[in-house]
């Protein structure tokens, strides 16, 4: 009974550090092939001689959940993370997942991104009022100034209001070193730069 | 005598080119926009850039950024000649509809925030449309709308954003330090 029990304790555990290994290996693996997909879609290859079917299925893949639709970079704290439409599991483990029910980047209004604390967004605990925070799409550059930084109850919704004026909303949990679902989490307010402010 | 018939040639030229000749277009400052155009969009002369003449009625041109897309409609905040900027207004297009963005014809659909669009409210009447990509194309002008944000009802959700795999990682080393003891137990006891 006693070798059972000390089997079972020894496949548990390996298989939960493997299933922490496999995350880590796809976090890298999956963050590294968005960025680059999304690179090579910003600049998209030549298309004048293709067929009209082929164009679509290729505009079609873009629009895959699986593929970054921008990528959110802050040189401040040299961050460069795909972010994904959604923020299930596997987005939020490859990278940034765009919060449901707010703003897009290209659209307008308040646009939410979220990350994990313990993942890419670990390195907001650094940034501070007036860094620079940038929004590449497909179709354009988007370059946002960081006005507040917050620390809010995890239930306080008032930082996902729309507004008026576009801007960006980073999101994340807080303590950035807690084990469990943090009480709080940390909000990173950015307004939009318009090109003739900068 | 000859600087005077010369006088008469060009006062007759000037009248009679002013009763032939058709009106100069009016420039932002001089024209007669309608009551009702100045109810709907007060601030008309200051972000209004030139007036042109299209398919025979005078229409301002403004000049603005693109701050928000919507369902069959964008919004823009007009320049200002002091650099500041309008109220967001609210213009209706078609799905369609492409204007010049960068020199290149843009489906309305691909519009991004922060692109540099181009209206034209018409002077008569309270209407605007999108300028055209294509300049031979008739305006789709539409009611020009009360200027206010363009905020939307906000259904979001607080994100859970603290990943599972630190707790997977600690629980699945707690058994390993678990099954490493009893195994050495085992070991020890045996021997």
């Amino acid at each position: 009974m006693l070798r059972w029990s000390e089997a079972a304790l020894w496949i548990s555990g390996a298989a939960l550090c493997s299933l922490f290994a496999i995350a880590q290996a796809d976090s890298a693996l999956g963050s590294t092939d968005a960025l680059e997909e999304f690179a090579a879609s910003v600049n998209p290859p030549d298309q004048t001689l293709w067929a009209q079917s082929r164009v679509r299925d290729y505009q079609a893949a873009q629009q895959s959940p699986t593929k970054a639709i921008a990528v959110l970079t802050i040189p401040s704290l040299k961050l460069e993370v795909p972010v994904f439409d959604g923020e299930d599991e596997i987005s939020l483990n490859r990278g940034a997942g765009l919060v449901a029910g707010m703003g897009k980047p290209d659209s307008g209004g308040n646009v939410g991104i979220a990350g994990h604390r313990d993942g890419y967004f670990r390195a907001l605990k650094d940034i501070e009022v007036g860094d620079l925070i940038e929004v590449r799409t497909r179709v354009k550059m988007h370059r946002y100034r960081v006005t507040a930084i917050d620390i809010v109850d995890k239930a306080d919704k008032r930082r996902l209001a729309d507004t008026d004026e576009p801007g960006v909303t980073l999101i994340t949990c807080y303590p950035f070193y807690y084990l469990g679902n943090a009480p709080q989490r940390y909000i990173v307010a950015a307004t939009y730069e318009w090109p003739s402010d900068s | 005598m000859r600087r005077s018939s010369y006088l008469s040639i060009i006062g007759v030229t000037a009248v009679l080119g002013g009763v032939g000749a058709p009106a100069l277009a009016a420039d932002c400052a001089t024209a007669q926009f309608s009551q009702a155009v100045l109810d709907r969009f007060p601030n008309i002369r200051a972000v209004c850039s030139e007036v042109i003449t299209k398919d025979g009625q005078e229409y301002a041109v403004v000049k603005g950024d693109l701050v928000r897309t919507g369902t069959n409609a964008v919004y823009m905040k007009f320049k200002l000649a002091d650099g500041t900027k309008s109220d967001t207004r609210k213009i209706e297009t078609r799905p369609e509809f492409r204007v010049q963005i960068d020199g290149k014809p843009t489906s309305v659909r691909n519009l991004a925030v922060g692109q540099e669009l181009t209206a034209y409210v018409k002077v008569t009447e309270p209407v605007m449309a999108l300028a055209p990509a294509d300049v031979s194309e008739p305006l789709a002008s539409y009611p020009i709308e009360e200027a206010g944000p363009a905020m939307a009802a906000s259904t979001a959700e607080m994100p859970m954003t603290a990943s599972p795999m630190p707790a997977v990682a600690g629980l699945g080393g707690l058994l390993l330090a678990f099954a490493g003891m009893l195994t050495f137990l085992r070991i020890r006891r045996a021997s």
